[in-house]
């Protein structure tokens, strides 16, 4: 901003009024005399010297009187012209300009040159529409007839800076005439209101993205206040509650929902959110009278004002009854291959029982045993859905038939971890092996004998899985002199389904240690992988 | 097989529809010296022998050729005849009024079987 200063018009010479002042004691100081001669009267017969004298008396003041009067007038000119040159200046600064009616801008202020970036001398005379670009509502050939026959004329307009960029105003034009009542010039006030503008466009394209969002979004969108009326609904929500707006507008749940059991239940999760001001995801059950029920999983968080107070709630809704009713039949399915598969294995068992009937008992029983193994092992894998198992329950499972949980000849420890289906099994079977083996030669075939079963990741470029079990307290090993089935499963199947090592060492007089050596890739359930049987609620 | 004793000469009624889980059952049984009344694979079959046969304990597959079961248990139940059933689905797959009737689960060996009948005659 061009600060003005304020000051008063420069004081009129002081000389005049000297002047002035003077002149009146000199007519004053000649009347005297003139009397005082007057009354004289026998000096001077014929000449009469006191009349002249009072008559010079006379004009000296006359003319004291116009020095007087002359001085007021140029203090009157003086002030008037002041204060036009403050009214050009603060005109200037409203950005005002004046234009003949033809569009030469006759008057440009600095307020005009700020706005638009010309100087005065670069935009007085030129055309205004020319030189701002000017874009008008209406042709300027209409507004001058609006201006000659209201008077004055106001509406928005687009115009260019110096620099290119566009200003959009709010402007006022009035007519100003001349003596003759011709008009003359328009007076031009002009108000910037390009944020305003830009404002106002954004929220428009705001509103329009919204409204778009609204209304192509497959899921419900609505917006409740905080006593769960209805204050916005897309489409797909209206259809659900099979009501136009009009009809549910302000209105909660309670009034609008065919069920009022599903109405209290979604109301009571509304308040719950807004209560205490968090986003919740969870499944509500909405559905119209006589038709399916419909399942949705609904996320609401809470809708606050520009100072951060909650005044309502915001939700969207999926429906996921498709998903749930795939989902259950997924669960059927799964549990009935886990049917067939048990069944299949108890056939198994069947045809060898059958098959070695009169044979060795031992056989039978070392078969029967591993068939159980399998099948705990399965167990352990349906219950998890075949998403994969955790190494625990794998490792519990397998020991469980040799003892009842927390057996003291048991120790077992290591980091939680999660096993796929195939490393689950092949570790199931292994184990079961070693306790057989332990049961009949090692460890626990007496009653001091105990066994570590211990895992740990090792880590590196890439991280193994490394599991031993370690007997102790057992009778003085002897290494057979041919590896019998149960070692050759571990050292050989599990090696090849684990992807890893797997050795079984006869250590004197220690005991057997057993070792299983795999990629932590190959065996565990990564992390980032999503299961691709996502169960409901378990 | 010192404590099978309890069950040797008590009437057994076999319901299974697979003839080779069936037969397997059926020699468990003579070995702790129980006596085969029948055996039913079908549901309507099941149902006539498991309404007329004179019968102490029966075993009862949930699954028979695709239908379930679950009308001959509550048959036995009317009878006051204890049963188990035999089934690849663990307990969860029985409805909620006979959970508490003892499970045998497919696969099984001879020491679970005699639990499960332990279980259902007490």
């Amino acid at each position: 901003m061009v600060a003005v200063p304020f000051t008063s018009p420069s004081p009129t010479s002081r000389a005049p009024r000297r002047l002035a002042t003077l002149v009146m004691w000199l007519a004053m100081a000649l009347l005297a005399l003139g009397l005082l001669a007057a009354s004289d009267g026998s000096t001077h017969p014929g000449f009469p010297l006191g009349e002249v004298i009072v008559l010079l008396a006379l004009a000296t003041a006359l003319f004291a009187a116009s020095v007087w009067a002359k001085r007021k007038i140029q203090r009157d000119i003086d002030a008037k012209l002041y204060r036009l040159e403050r009214f050009t200046q603060a005109f200037g600064q409203t950005q005002g300009t004046l234009r003949s009616l033809d569009g030469r801008i006759v008057f440009w202020g600095i307020g005009a040159e700020r706005l638009y970036g010309y100087s005065e001398k670069e935009a007085l005379g030129k055309n205004a529409l020319d030189l701002l670009q000017t874009r008008c509502p209406v042709s300027l050939v209409e507004i001058n007839a609006i201006l000659v026959r209201d008077g004055e004329w106001q509406g928005e307009l687009t115009r260019r800076h110096k620099d290119g960029s566009e200003i959009h105003l709010i402007s006022k034009w009035s007519l100003d005439r001349d003596d003759a009542g011709e008009p003359e010039v328009a007076i031009e006030i002009s108000t910037d209101i390009t944020s305003i503008k830009l404002a106002e466009r954004q929220l428009h394209q705001t509103n329009a993205l919204l409204r778009a969002i609204l209304e192509t979004a497959p899921g419900l969108i609505y917006a409740k206040d905080m006593q769960g009326r209805l204050i916005l609904a897309n489409v797909s929500t209206l259809d659900l509650i099979g009501k136009p707006w009009s009809e549910v507008e302000g209105r909660t749940d309670l009034e609008f929902l065919d069920s009022k059991t599903q109405a209290e239940f979604v109301m009571a999760n509304d308040r719950r959110i807004m209560d205490q001001a968090r986003t919740e995801e969870f499944e509500e059950a909405i559905s119209r009278e006589g038709r399916h029920p419909r399942v949705w999983s609904s996320t609401k968080a809470p809708l606050r004002d520009a100072d951060g107070k909650v005044i309502g709630l915001v939700g969207v809704s999926v429906e996921i009854t498709e998903r749930k009713r795939i989902e259950e039949r997924l669960q059927l399915m799964v549990n009935e291959l886990n049917h067939r598969v048990k069944n299949t294995l108890a056939t198994v068992q069947a045809i060898a029982s059958q098959t070695l009937r009169g044979g060795d008992p031992i056989v039978r029983q070392n078969l029967e045993r591993r068939l159980m193994a399998l099948a705990a092992a399965h167990d352990v894998l349906t219950r998890e859905n075949w998403e994969g198992a955790n190494i625990d329950d794998v490792v519990n499972g397998a020991l469980a038939p040799f003892g009842e949980g927390g057996d003291y000849r048991f120790a077992v420890s290591g980091p939680s971890l999660r096993l796929l289906p195939r490393a689950a099994l092949a570790l199931a079977m292994g184990l079961h092996e070693l306790t057989t083996n332990a049961l009949k030669y090692g460890a626990l075939s007496t009653i001091t004998g105990q066994v570590a079963i211990n895992w740990q990741i090792i880590e590196g470029a890439k991280p193994l899985l490394r599991l031993t079990w370690t007997e102790s307290g057992g009778p003085l090993v002897i290494a057979p002199s041919r590896r019998g089935f149960g070692v050759r499963l571990i050292e050989r199947s599990l090696a090849q389904d684990l992807g890893g090592k797997a050795s079984v060492i006869f250590d004197q007089p220690a005991g057997i240690i057993g070792t299983i050596e795999a990629p932590l890739a190959d065996v565990a359930v990564s992390a980032e992988v999503t299961p691709f049987v996502q169960m409901g609620a378990r | 097989m010192n404590d099978t004793h309890i069950f040797a000469g008590i009437r057994v009624l076999i319901i299974e529809d697979e003839a080779l889980v069936s037969m397997m059952l059926e020699e468990f049984l003579e070995q702790i010296g129980c006596k085969m009344v029948g055996t039913a694979s079908r549901l309507d079959d099941a149902i006539i022998k498991a309404r007329s046969l004179p019968v102490d304990m029966a075993l009862l597959d949930v699954n028979l050729a695709g239908e379930a079961s679950f009308p001959v248990a509550e048959i036995l139940t009317a009878r006051d005849i204890p049963f188990i059933f035999v089934t690849g689905y663990g307990a969860l797959g029985l409805p909620a009024e006979m959970r508490h009737i003892p499970v045998l689960p497919k696969p099984f060996h001879m020491a679970q079987l005699i639990d499960a009948m332990r279980m259902a005659a007490y």
